[in-house]
């Protein structure tokens, strides 16, 4: 098993979607920690409630982006993938994660 | 006996006409002339105030001249300064120029976005189109404010911020006319700093609104993030209590991913890619407000007409830009085409919607969106939405969160 602490490995402010949006952007967060713990083949524990919170772009291009790039398909994320909180409050991103990788569409090759 | 008297006559005439047409002092030079020749060129002192005469003559039509090429010089310089500002009714007597083309700008009683809007737009038009076209500010006249809103605040700051970093000039405030409130609001917002006016040292009287000092930040600049945070611990510095930070968080990161997505994308230059961010509390009412400012494209330009009749108004330019903006905040929807993308705009209401009472406003170009909730004593929370055009523009896109905190 891997653990992924996004506020402790990666920023505490994560925040947009490209590398032009900013040096903690969910396009390197994906492609530098996401894709390749997936890729290991071990079930991924990501910990989500240590940052200062996260917007749309972010979520969705670090998680949706894993189905959209036909990297994984949404039913082999929901086996190997766990979003961890202690904090309740995030809950709700939790469930714009689920939301974004069910609502995924692989783009055409 | 007859021709030598049409001789004289003759004679007399031609100077006559010669009189007329040099004016009175032909009687002087002739005189001058005689008493040369009686005197064998030495000058008499009738000669000397005829030189004076003269000279007095040639200075005051030298001067006249000089004021009717002033006159017409300043003529051309106010019809100019006129198109060139974009001065409007509001602010046709905002504005001066001296002989160096230096413009002195009379900022108006009251700054704001709610009551004022045109004649606040109007003024920060005027500002705007002096740095854009690189126009020398001799003077902000701040004397006459009574009052200033935290968004008005804000964009006065970001265009002042934005004239210092392209045209490199400092600008003359008269510190002592401000009015005490006032200054103790800009002191807090960081006027001071980008006026470069030395800040009093005595301690300001505490009033019941306080500003934050504005942050600048660069579109996909490293700090972004920090930035949003640091907003976040001083606003619970001031409010001495905690916020729910990561609705607050979720709509500036939204905001600034829009920006260096959409709002500059024809601009080139860097210098031109920043964002502000401010907020204030007043401790009375306990109202936080939170603005964040660009000075981009705005969203009615960037947003898509989706459907065929969309593209129709937007032919006939009958889709008004707080339409646009309101379609803007639906789901999916964005200038890149791309589905995924256009979620980020629903971000910005979060924040309002978590507090009881709390509202968004939008203003983007002359449109402005407004969504407001506000939870019944049945505990459901209702929402109102209202949508208004004006005439003047706020020169990008301004996004305002307010909201009611609890004791």
């Amino acid at each position: 098993m891997k653990t992924i602490s996004i506020g402790k490995d990666y920023s505490d402010t994560p925040l947009g979607r490209y590398e032009g949006d900013g040096p903690f952007n969910g396009t390197r967060f994906r492609e530098e920690f996401l894709r390749p713990a997936l890729e290991s083949g071990e079930a991924v524990h990501v910990k989500i409630d240590d940052t200062e919170g996260y917007g749309s772009s972010f979520l969705d291009e670090a998680f949706g982006g894993l189905v959209r790039f036909g990297y994984f398909s949404a039913s082999e994320l929901q086996s190997k993938l766990v979003i961890e909180l202690e904090d309740q409050d995030y809950n709700l991103y939790k469930n714009l994660i689920w939301r974004y990788i069910d609502s995924a569409q692989p783009a055409p090759k | 006996m007859q021709a030598a008297t049409l001789k004289s006559l003759e004679v007399q005439m031609r100077l006559n006409a010669s009189r007329d047409a040099l004016g009175p002092d032909l009687e002087s030079l002739e005189e001058l002339q005689w008493s040369r020749s009686i005197r064998g060129g030495r000058r008499s002192n009738r000669s000397r105030r005829h030189h004076h005469r003269r000279w007095l003559l040639r200075r005051r039509a030298k001067i006249q001249r000089c004021r009717i090429r002033k006159i017409r010089q300043s003529r051309s310089i106010e019809s100019h300064l006129a198109s060139a500002l974009s001065m409007n009714k509001h602010t046709v007597t905002s504005v001066r120029c001296d002989d160096s083309r230096r413009i002195t700008i009379n900022l108006p009683e009251r700054l704001n976005f709610l009551e004022d809007y045109e004649d606040t737009c109007s003024h920060f038009a005027i500002l705007r189109n002096a740095v854009e076209k690189g126009w020398r500010i001799k003077r902000l006249d701040f004397s006459k404010i009574s009052s200033i809103s935290t968004s008005a605040a804000l964009v006065l700051a970001s265009t002042v911020d934005q004239w210092k970093e392209r045209v490199r000039g400092r600008l003359k405030a008269d510190l002592p006319s401000w009015q005490a409130d006032i200054t103790r609001l800009l002191c807090q917002m960081g006027y001071f700093e980008l006026l470069g006016l030395r800040k009093p040292a005595h301690e300001w009287p505490r009033g019941d609104t306080t500003f934050l000092p504005f942050m600048r930040g660069k579109v996909g600049g490293e700090d972004s993030g920090a930035m949003a945070k640091q907003l976040r611990v001083n606003i619970e510095n001031m409010v001495g209590g905690s916020i729910r930070k990561h609705f607050l968080f979720e709509g500036l990161s939204e905001a600034i991913t829009n920006v260096s997505q959409h709002a500059y994308t024809d601009v080139v230059d860097d210098k031109r890619k920043y964002w502000w961010l401010s907020a204030s509390f007043n401790s009375v009412t306990r109202e936080l407000c939170v603005t964040f400012y660009d000075k981009g494209v705005g969203i009615p330009k960037t947003l898509p007409a989706h459907k065929l009749f969309e593209k129709i108004k937007l032919v006939f330019d009958a889709w008004s830009d707080s339409k646009k903006i309101e379609a803007a905040m639906e789901i999916g929807r964005t200038s890149s085409g791309m589905e995924e993308r256009g979620k980020g705009l629903q971000n910005l209401i979060e924040f309002a919607k978590a507090h009881e009472i709390g509202k968004v406003r939008v203003s983007s170009l002359r449109g402005c969106f407004e969504e407001a909730y506000e939870t019944g004593q049945s505990g459901e929370q209702e929402m109102g939405r209202s949508r208004t055009d004006f005439r003047h523009s706020v020169g990008g896109t301004l996004i305002e969160w307010s909201v009611i905190l609890k004791c």
